[in-house]
């Protein structure tokens, strides 16, 4: 049943992406993160989830995709390298099936790492990476976090969705995320316009003075690229991020939490 | 329970978030980003390819922006 239920919300997620195909870069996101495929039964457990989505983000982005202000920076390149560096190592190891299981998911995380900066070409898209961050790593916070809030844990002693020690799954991993990923929480007007703060009539809170962080990446992103095109972004050298987002109309957004 | 409980909220909300995301038009173009792209595209083809960019030419500033400046000296 659970299985069903997991491949009905893949299917409405692919569903959606077929009017935005961004959709489904959050839908392999979704699945990395909480792994509907080892949580349900049945079905969902025959069918490579991981891989479809894969494969529907990264050809939705080629071939929907309209791929304004997208470079390639130096993380980037340095994680290729490391890419490259972990197929050396992987193949050169002296127990070659044995690196292959253990650095399968490096390989996969490192790819996905690369390839998602090409996606976040928007504000929305980059607050609606957030958000499904957030959602989907809250699922197991609050389920975790009820059963040792009503029933006691300890090491070794967590439930998870899954019985598996790895990945999100893994409890210090999980406890590091869920803490780094306490700032996103705070971000109130996602999905929300920052316009209807204003029609509303309503002052934005002071947390909303930390939504510039999103800002200043994205615009720092578009500056570089224009920059790089020798356009209009490279005479913007010298003014600072907070002008710029202040043309954004967003007038409270500082950029600095 | 409780998982189910957990699924059910985070489900919920993402569901609820992806079907308010189809219906923003920002999502594929960002309109401040799109301010960027005809100046950058002008600037380029009256430059060429060999001449840099020069750091500092007040007439690429959007007008909000000259505005701003002014208002603060």
């Amino acid at each position: 049943m659970m299985g069903l239920i997991f491949l009905s919300f893949i299917g409405y997620m692919l569903l959606l992406g077929a009017r935005r195909p961004f959709l489904w870069v959050l839908l392999y996101v979704y699945i990395d993160i909480l792994a509907p495929q080892r949580i349900g039964f049945g079905l969902i457990q025959s069918i490579p989830v991981s891989l479809v989505a894969f494969l529907a983000a990264f050809g939705g982005y080629l071939v929907f995709d309209k791929k304004e202000f997208v470079s390639f920076s130096w993380r980037q390149g340095l994680l290729l390298a490391l890419l490259a560096y972990c197929f050396w190592t992987t193949g050169n190891a002296d127990f070659a099936e044995s690196a292959a299981t253990k650095w399968s998911w490096v390989w996969k995380a490192l790819l996905f790492a690369i390839f998602l900066p090409f996606t976040l070409t928007s504000r929305l898209r980059l607050e609606a990476m957030a958000l499904l961050m957030v959602l989907a790593i809250g699922m197991i916070v609050i389920s975790t976090g009820m059963k040792i809030t009503l029933g006691g844990g300890g090491y070794g002693n967590l439930k998870f969705f899954v019985d598996d020690n790895s990945g999100i799954y893994e409890s210090s991993t999980l406890a590091t995320v869920a803490i780094a990923l306490t700032p996103l929480i705070y971000r109130a007007d996602i999905l929300v316009p920052a316009d209807t703060h204003r029609h509303r009539g309503a002052h934005r809170p002071v947390m909303h003075r930390g939504a510039g962080g999103f800002d200043v990446a994205l615009h720092q992103k578009a500056r570089a690229v224009c920059d790089r095109r020798g356009g209009a972004g490279a005479d913007r050298a010298a003014v600072p991020s907070a002008k710029l987002l202040r043309s954004d109309g967003d007038h409270h957004s500082t950029g600095r939490g | 329970m409780i998982d189910y409980l957990a699924l059910s909220i985070g489900h919920g909300l993402i569901a609820i978030a992806l079907l308010r995301l189809v219906m923003r038009d920002g999502l594929d173009v960002d309109p401040f980003l799109q301010a960027f792209k005809p100046k950058a595209s002008g600037r380029r083809k009256a430059r060429g390819k060999t001449r840099q960019p020069s750091h500092r030419d007040a007439s690429d500033l959007p007008k909000d922006l000259e505005a701003g400046e002014e208002t603060q000296r």
